[in-house]
């Protein structure tokens, strides 16, 4: 549970960590959550019980990055590095700027990228379980390999955007944009692009089975693209 | 309520937090997030100053101290307090 107590802490710091004021912050709350923990295990809890006890007592994320006090460009340059490899599960990367950041072979399970830019950074084999990428920027963003299950996207920015040989079946684009966006050897079986804005898009070798664009205006090329593969476009506008 | 519990002598995070848990009775809890928020601004505002403490039972500990700023400031917030009370007291 301790080591359960330290991943926790430090994934709650971990966007941040190249800088001096949130490594300070990150051990000081770790040393005062470990005297709680030790606290409730003294007075009879339970370790799952304890454990979550601490856990809970941290309160708003938010409200204590904003004790951080971090300067745009400080937090920029603490972003920009290479996560790869690494266990981030539940992280917090909400309106960070990641240019070129590598995320490649990390479980981010559960993380939040909202508001985020992301723009020409890569997820090669990793885990995005749940992940939230609502308002995100993802110009020239690359997800290889990536498993997407119970991703949430919503008003991004697909710009050059590439998502290679990943599981993008049942996944909701209603609405979106995409403008030069590859989807290259993925399953986007069921997935729904209602109402969505297509522009010079390509779908090559991926599974499109089932896959719904009622009400979505695309140009012709990639009209012309879908109805060689026998895609339903019953309900698509040509602009 | 922090500024009042450094008046006694320097303290550290969660010695802080567990006093205002012990002396409300164990009726009010202050949030991590809420603390250190706080700590930071009084920081800010001269009122505390911070120190890294030994490493003892495991860790480092960072404690606080109340600066000349901070009384000041905690006289102020008191009488603003006994004065609001007292409004309040007529009114209800």
């Amino acid at each position: 549970m301790i080591e359960k107590l330290h991943t926790h802490v430090h994934s709650i710091f971990a966007p941040y960590i190249s800088a001096k004021t949130a490594k300070e912050l990150e051990e000081e709350l770790l040393q005062n959550l470990l005297e709680k923990y030790n606290d409730h295990r003294r007075n009879g809890a339970s370790e799952q019980s304890a454990y979550k006890l601490t856990v809970d007592s941290i309160g708003e994320v938010s409200e204590l990055m904003e004790s951080l006090n971090l300067q745009y460009n400080v937090l920029e340059q603490a972003i920009n590095m290479d996560y790869s490899r690494h266990r981030l599960l539940d992280s917090d990367f909400r309106s960070v700027s990641v240019h070129d950041g590598k995320f490649n072979s990390c479980d981010l399970s559960r993380s939040d990228f909202s508001h985020s830019d992301l723009t020409n950074s890569t997820f090669k084999s990793s885990n995005l379980d749940n992940c939230i990428f609502e308002n995100a920027n993802l110009t020239g963003t690359l997800f290889k390999s990536a498993n997407l299950k119970g991703v949430t996207f919503k008003n991004s920015i697909y710009n050059k955007t590439h998502f290679k040989s990943c599981n993008l079946s049942g996944l909701i684009f209603d609405g979106e944009t995409f403008n030069q966006t590859i989807f290259e050897g993925s399953s986007l079986k069921k997935a729904s692009f209602r109402d969505a804005t297509l522009i010079n898009v390509q779908f090559r070798m991926s599974d499109l089975k089932k896959i719904d664009f009622t009400g979505a205006s695309m140009d012709k090329l990639t009209y012309n693209f879908l109805h060689g593969a026998k895609v339903d476009l019953s309900g698509v506008t040509i602009i | 309520m922090i500024l009042k519990l450094l008046q006694s002598g320097d303290k550290y995070g969660y010695e802080i937090s567990k006093l205002i848990y012990m002396n409300s009775n164990e009726q009010y809890e202050i949030k991590e997030a809420t603390m250190y928020s706080s700590l930071k601004r009084l920081e800010k505002d001269g009122c505390i100053i911070s120190y890294w403490g030994d490493a003892t039972q495991g860790g480092r500990r960072k404690y606080y101290k109340i600066t000349p700023i901070g009384e000041d400031t905690y006289t102020q917030n008191k009488n603003d307090w006994e004065q609001a009370k007292l409004i309040l007291e007529r009114l209800l």
